[in-house]
């Protein structure tokens, strides 16, 4: 099992374009000169390798909140690397439910900087079988 | 703009978010889900159609912030994704200023409501104002 802050996944990117920038900018009806704020979203290639090593069953996943600390704006031309880390794991039982809360923690770098960091909760959300007697 | 607690933020109708529109936005986040592109996958999982991706929400109201903090740093913003947004529905932001976390910074909170002011994503902001 990964433990808690303990394990990285580290992963290189490519550099941001203008032309990955504007396709951002019409998806998002932004009407701005600097890059959205949510343009982040698109670095999540460590999450997704961490979901892979958690054995999440994406069909249940769902996406509870997000969280962006910036450290300076983004710019076309930077080059991404990102490491990524369990910083927190739940599980609750309902009944017919099972219900468990992953947060993945992210820093996003440029070169040794880090630029932008992040905070992700997922919710991996499984139908159980009914139990005699009823579930807490 | 006066940023003292309670200001409110001036509403903006967004309209409704296309099939169309999140076809795009998956090819420009790189978040190809297929309960975002493909009803009958969404509808096997149990949704009522594809959904919009709980980050297009998210994205919507911070260029909505930026845009009226244009001359401010949003330093943080937080989003949490309440209640699943369908395609083709009217939406709007709104938003307030709840309060100064200290002298130069203040708390903002928007949301990406619908026609009947249901908050589906909320959207809390740290942002660096002139004192």
């Amino acid at each position: 099992m990964s433990e808690i802050n303990q394990d990285f996944i580290e992963v290189s990117l490519g550099e941001i374009t203008e032309s990955q920038v504007e396709s951002f900018r019409a998806a998002t009806r932004a009407n701005l000169s600097q890059i959205p704020l949510t343009f982040a979203t698109r670095f999540r290639d460590a999450e997704y390798q961490w979901l892979d090593r958690l054995k999440v069953d994406m069909r249940h996943l769902l996406h509870a909140d997000q969280e962006y600390v910036f450290h300076r704006a983004l710019k076309v031309g930077d080059s991404i690397s990102l490491k990524s880390w369990l910083s927190d794991r739940k599980e609750r039982q309902r009944t017919g439910l099972k219900m468990q809360f992953f947060k993945l923690e992210t820093e996003i770098r440029v070169g040794s900087e880090i630029v932008i960091s992040t905070a992700t909760t997922f919710v991996v959300k499984t139908p159980t079988p009914k139990t005699e007697g009823g579930g807490a | 703009m006066e940023y003292s607690p309670g200001t409110q933020l001036p509403l903006r109708q967004i309209g409704a978010i296309t099939r169309e529109d999140l076809r795009a936005y998956a090819e420009a986040s790189r978040d190809m889900n297929p309960i975002h592109l493909d009803d009958a996958f969404a509808k096997a999982v149990g949704l009522p159609s594809v959904i919009v991706h709980g980050m297009l929400s998210m994205g919507i109201v911070a260029n909505y912030l930026s845009e009226i903090f244009d001359k401010n740093e949003i330093s943080r913003i937080k989003g949490r994704f309440r209640h699943v947004t369908v395609p083709d529905v009217p939406l709007r932001c709104t938003g307030g200023v709840v309060r100064e976390i200290e002298p130069g910074r203040i708390l903002v909170k928007a949301a990406l409501e619908d026609s009947e002011g249901q908050a589906l994503t909320q959207v809390e902001a740290e942002i660096k104002i002139d004192t």
